[in-house]
């Protein structure tokens, strides 16, 4: 059924193509962004959830073939583009279709650690590939630089993410952890403004490459200081900056579909990560950065109350003996299976007449509202 | 910022600046309006989408059926991966939306 606007669409710009109607290739990128946007838009209710997620996708595809058609490729060249595109897809679906659904945060998170790698390889390309015989602009300078670090943090920050998520018993220190970011941070912006001074390719090329590496270094570190019960934030806000990277990129190639797309993201990460620290009662500074104070504040609310341990049996008369039961489910439900015995649970005692509801914390499981997909 | 249209006479820049005004603005009232309840979809959406990158990998890529230039090879890099992400991304969004799929639903 979405296949209908989708093969429309396709042709359209097939036509152009055929006749050379160049400015069909503008309007072509206008429409995937506008599909994304759709896409987005969709998810705001369950009901249209799923258009939206074919919209999306129609989008992108959109995208990339108005790309291919603009771009004009060689007999051999767009062969190599198809094969790259295909394969790249084939092993996209299998990945997709093969992990468990208490995996799909990691899983996220891995796709996260490419987006950041693919904008970290399209910056340096568009730099080190751009005309000799011609300086580069200011502006291609700035974004391609901002694209490799904001990319390269997504790429190792995502890394770390991952392995965090999947549990993977791996470590690695930066040494001097604690000490390392703020200079990082403050050479970049050295960097940076040593780049757009200077016309030297050489140059700009060794300093795109440390800002490179710094951005591993800063993506790795930063993310690993981060709990690992604060991981869900910590995903939102690469998302957020695989958005910004994109948005680098479109500054840079001088497309505005990967701008708007871009900026999509990116709010949408940061606005995530605003919902989830504003739940959790804490600032976002707190969360990225608070690995490094935790030691005043653990002390302080080390006066627990001590919690009761309970057994089936006591729970069972505990919950017949009610008439309001509110269950908060927590990632061990999800790691159980259990979402099946709660659910039965929750229909027998409806049964009985007791009133059930659900109080879902934003932050439970590893990512966002990640209870609500498994008690759906 | 009316210092930046002194400062910066290509129009390509400003276009482009206003553009990504824009769509920031929209970007931030659409997320606004997602359900609680489906912002693990939105998150891979958003991953899905951003596997955009792929274009631009594609606007620098050359060479023939294999990648000619350095440069070359990191475009081809980033178009390979960012199609999976496109793919991966959409698929896991789906499962996604699928679980909540009811009866009523199309």
């Amino acid at each position: 059924m979405y296949g209908i606007p989708a093969a429309l669409s396709l042709a359209a710009i097939g036509a152009a193509y055929s006749t050379g109607a160049l400015s069909v290739y503008q309007m072509g990128y206008l429409a995937a962004s506008l599909c994304c946007i759709g896409g987005i838009t969709g998810l705001a209710s369950q009901s249209t959830a799923r258009v939206g997620n074919a919209l999306g996708l129609i989008g992108i595809s959109t995208g990339v073939v108005t790309a291919l058609a603009s771009l004009n490729f060689g007999g051999p060249l767009l062969t190599q583009a198809l094969a790259l595109l295909t394969f790249g897809g084939a092993a996209g679906l299998v990945l997709g279709k093969r992990v468990a659904v208490t995996e799909l945060p990691q899983t996220v998170a891995a796709f996260h650690a490419l987006v950041g790698l693919a904008a970290v390889a399209t910056s340096l390309g568009s730099y080190w590939g751009h005309d000799p015989a011609h300086t580069v602009e200011t502006l291609h300078k700035i974004a391609a630089y901002l694209g490799t670090l904001i990319g390269g943090i997504t790429f190792t920050g995502s890394i770390a993410a991952f392995i965090k998520l999947a549990a993977i018993k791996f470590t690695f220190e930066l040494p001097m952890k604690q000490y390392l970011n703020k200079p990082l941070g403050i050479l970049n912006a050295l960097a940076l403004a040593a780049i757009i001074s200077s016309d030297s390719t050489s140059l700009g090329s060794a300093l795109l490459v440390y800002s490179a590496l710094s951005s591993f270094a800063l993506g790795w570190n930063i993310t690993n200081s981060i709990g690992a019960a604060d991981m869900p934030v910590a995903i939102t806000v690469l998302n957020s900056y695989s958005g910004w990277a994109l948005c680098a990129e479109g500054f840079m190639l001088a497309n505005p579909m990967l701008t708007i797309v871009g900026s999509l993201i990116g709010s949408s990460g940061a606005i995530l990560s605003y919902i989830m620290c504003k739940a959790m009662n804490r600032s976002l500074e707190n969360v990225i950065f608070g690995s490094w104070t935790t030691g005043a504040v653990k002390a302080k609310t080390a006066e627990h109350r001590e919690h009761i341990e309970t057994n089936p049996e006591q729970v069972a008369e505990l919950l017949i003996n009610s008439k309001n039961v509110v269950i908060v489910p927590g990632y061990g439900m999800a790691v159980a299976q259990a979402q099946y015995a709660i659910a039965e649970l929750t229909k027998n005692l409806i049964e009985q007449g007791i009133k059930v509801r659900f109080a879902i914390h934003p932050v439970a499981g590893r990512m966002p509202g990640q209870m609500n997909v498994l008690l759906a | 910022m009316l210092g930046l249209g002194f400062a910066c006479t290509n129009p390509a820049i400003l276009t482009m600046t206003s553009i990504f005004s824009l769509s920031v603005i929209t970007g931030y009232f659409s997320v606004w309006g997602v359900a609680p309840a489906l912002h693990t979809p939105l998150m891979s959406i958003t991953n899905a989408i951003s596997g955009i990158t792929a274009v631009g990998g594609l606007l620098i890529m050359g060479g023939g059926y294999f990648p000619s230039t350095f440069p070359q090879a990191l475009a081809s890099i980033a178009v390979l991966i960012s199609s999976v992400n496109i793919a991966g991304g959409f698929v896991v969004t789906k499962r996604m939306l699928d679980m909540f799929k009811r009866k009523t639903d199309p």
